[in-house]
Order: C-alpha cells, then structure tokens, then sequence
C-alpha cells in the first residue's frame, strides 16, 4: 500500500514537472500565438453576448431569478430569456424583468395592471405570483407605477436550474476565481499538436 | 362600483369596481394542453376598457395557478374579484365597455413561455351612479 502511495505521488509530480516542462519549452512565437488564441475566446465570447443585446433590444437578454417571488414557475437559479422589443406593447398577464430607479438587481414579476395613453405613454404595476401584496412597495419612495424606460425585458422562455453556477459564482467568490483560474490555465496551455 | 379613496396607490379619488363571475372551464377538452413539456398555467381574468383618462386599461381581477396532475375542470360560481379593481381616475361610472376576458400564461419545464388569450369575451357594463351601501 505505501508502495502504491509512493509511486501515485510520483507521477502526479512527473505530470505537473511536464506541465512546466511544457511551458518553458514553448518558444516566443508559441507563447504568443496561445495568448492570442486566449484573446480571440474571449473577444468571441463578448461579440456574442453584444449580438445578443442587439437582437433581443434588451440590456440583459439573459437573466437569473434571484427569489421565490415567481414560484412554482420560477425558482431561484431559473434562467430567463428576455426580449425588449420597442414595440412590444406591455400588457396584462406578462412576465417582465424590471430595474427600480436606483437599484441594480433586476426583479421578475407578473404585469397585473396597465393604464395607456393614447399617445403610447403607460404606467403599469407589477406583482410576483406567489407575493400576497403588489410590488408598490419594492418601488422607489414616493413611485406608485412602473414605465417603459424601467423594464429591462420580457420573459420570453426559461431553462430551470441553469442559472445556479451564477448564483455560486456570487455566494462563494473563491469558486469563481478558482473556476476562472482552470478555464485560464487550460487554454493558455492547451496545445494544438 | 363606488368613488372611493385609492388606499393602495395615490392619494386620490379614483373609481373602485365590484365584479362578481362565474367560470366554467375544462381545458383537457379539446387537446390537452398539459403535454410532457407543460409544468403550470397561470389563469388570469381581466378586465379591459377604455376611458377619458388613458386610451387602454387592463386590471387583472383574478388569478390561478394550475399545476400538472391538478383536477383540469373549473366550475366557479359567484367568485369576486381577487384584487381590487381601481381605475386611474374616475372612468369606471357608466362605461359601458368594460370586457372580461381569460388568458393565460402556460409554463414549461423548459423553453418558451406563451401567453395565450382565451377566444371569447364578456362585456360587462357598469352603472351610472355609485352605490352608497356595501352590497358586497
């Protein structure tokens, strides 16, 4: 048994020496070309998360629910999809994602009343389905309706529990870090034979 | 209907409506609506009109949550409105085109989420004047 412990540790320790090995025989221009390869990742990454702002017209056309405020339909970790459409009118009965005045975190709630002016102008108030009281009281001080320029989208379709990674991610920051740090390490060593 | 003191809201006199209805509904009836990817409905009822203060007002008056395996047959009577039915204002007194239709939202395990209108409406006229005495 000591003798399996020993040869075990031995050739963890032959694998990680290669790792370096690896590393310092990489040349400038392989060195480069992995960065870059890393770069162009992350750049694509970004340009689809952009394309996706501008397509859905939304800021944050993906979003996770953060309470129980919308159960049984949506649980925390659910994953939203959103669309914002200029004109999408809003009415009763819809989900829609909203930001209060001052606040970051976005809230999911159902549209339970709209008053529309003739010129397109609306006012309309928001309640989670499984909240007993509307939401005038999450509402800044003194606001009794929500606007258009408030909302950040409407759910357009959901994936459950997708969501969950994000909210670890927040909770316990070292996971994200170490999350990151592996991502980083195995694309920056990964080598294309 | 009544001229009451908005409680909830502003501060000002605005229209307070009173709804009594009855819902009959299966919805297993046609083609089931509750196939391997619908975990929900949400069933709302409300109430959509016109006034001279703002061209298009909905208020949802009531609401339920079917969940799969629920008994899928509704048969409501005299159910009053589950949330209070103000107006912005006082456009309530004798519109006469106040419409009551059903929708609702269904709920997947996973994927889009429609929100579907039920075909058919009721239109509901209200009254001329307040009523003074709580006939509720």
């Amino acid at each position: 048994c000591a003798r399996r412990g020993a040869a075990g540790r031995a050739a963890a320790a032959a694998a990680v020496m290669d790792l370096f090995g690896d590393l310092r025989r990489m040349n400038k221009r392989q060195l480069y070309y992995q960065v870059l390869n890393f770069a162009m990742i992350v750049s694509s990454a970004l340009m689809i998360w952009k394309g996706l702002i501008v397509i859905t017209g939304s800021e944050s056309p993906i979003v996770v629910v953060l309470s129980g405020s919308m159960e049984p339909a949506f649980h925390r970790g659910d994953l939203l999809f959103l669309t914002n459409f200029h004109d999408d009118p809003i009415r009763a009965g819809e989900i829609v994602v909203f930001k209060v005045e001052g606040r970051d975190i976005p809230i999911v709630h159902r549209v339970i009343k709209i008053h529309e002016k003739e010129n397109g102008d609306i006012k309309f108030l928001t309640k989670g389905d499984n909240n007993e009281v509307d939401d005038r009281g999450l509402y800044k001080e003194g606001q009794n309706w929500l606007e258009k320029k408030d909302v950040v989208g409407r759910a357009r379709g959901f994936l459950p529990y997708v969501g969950m990674v994000t909210i670890i991610m927040n909770d316990y920051p070292k996971f994200k870090y170490a999350l990151l740090a592996v991502m980083g390490a195995y694309v920056l060593l990964k080598r294309e034979s | 209907r009544k001229n009451v003191e908005d409680f909830t809201g502003p501060r000002e006199r605005s229209d307070l409506g009173f709804v009594t209805f009855d819902i009959t509904a299966d919805i297993l009836k046609e083609k089931c609506i509750f196939d391997w990817n619908v975990k929900q409905l949400f069933l709302y009822l409300s109430a959509e009109y016109s006034t001279k203060n703002n061209a298009l007002n909905q208020v949802v008056l009531w609401d339920k949550i079917i969940l799969r395996g629920d008994n899928p047959r509704l048969f409501l009577k005299d159910m009053k409105s589950k949330y209070f039915f103000f107006d912005d204002g006082n456009g309530l007194k004798g519109n006469r085109n106040v419409t009551l239709t059903l929708s609702w939202n269904v709920v997947p395990n996973a994927g889009i989420l429609p929100l579907v209108t039920g075909s058919g409406h009721v239109s509901v006229p209200f009254p001329d004047t307040y009523e003074t005495t709580k006939s509720y």
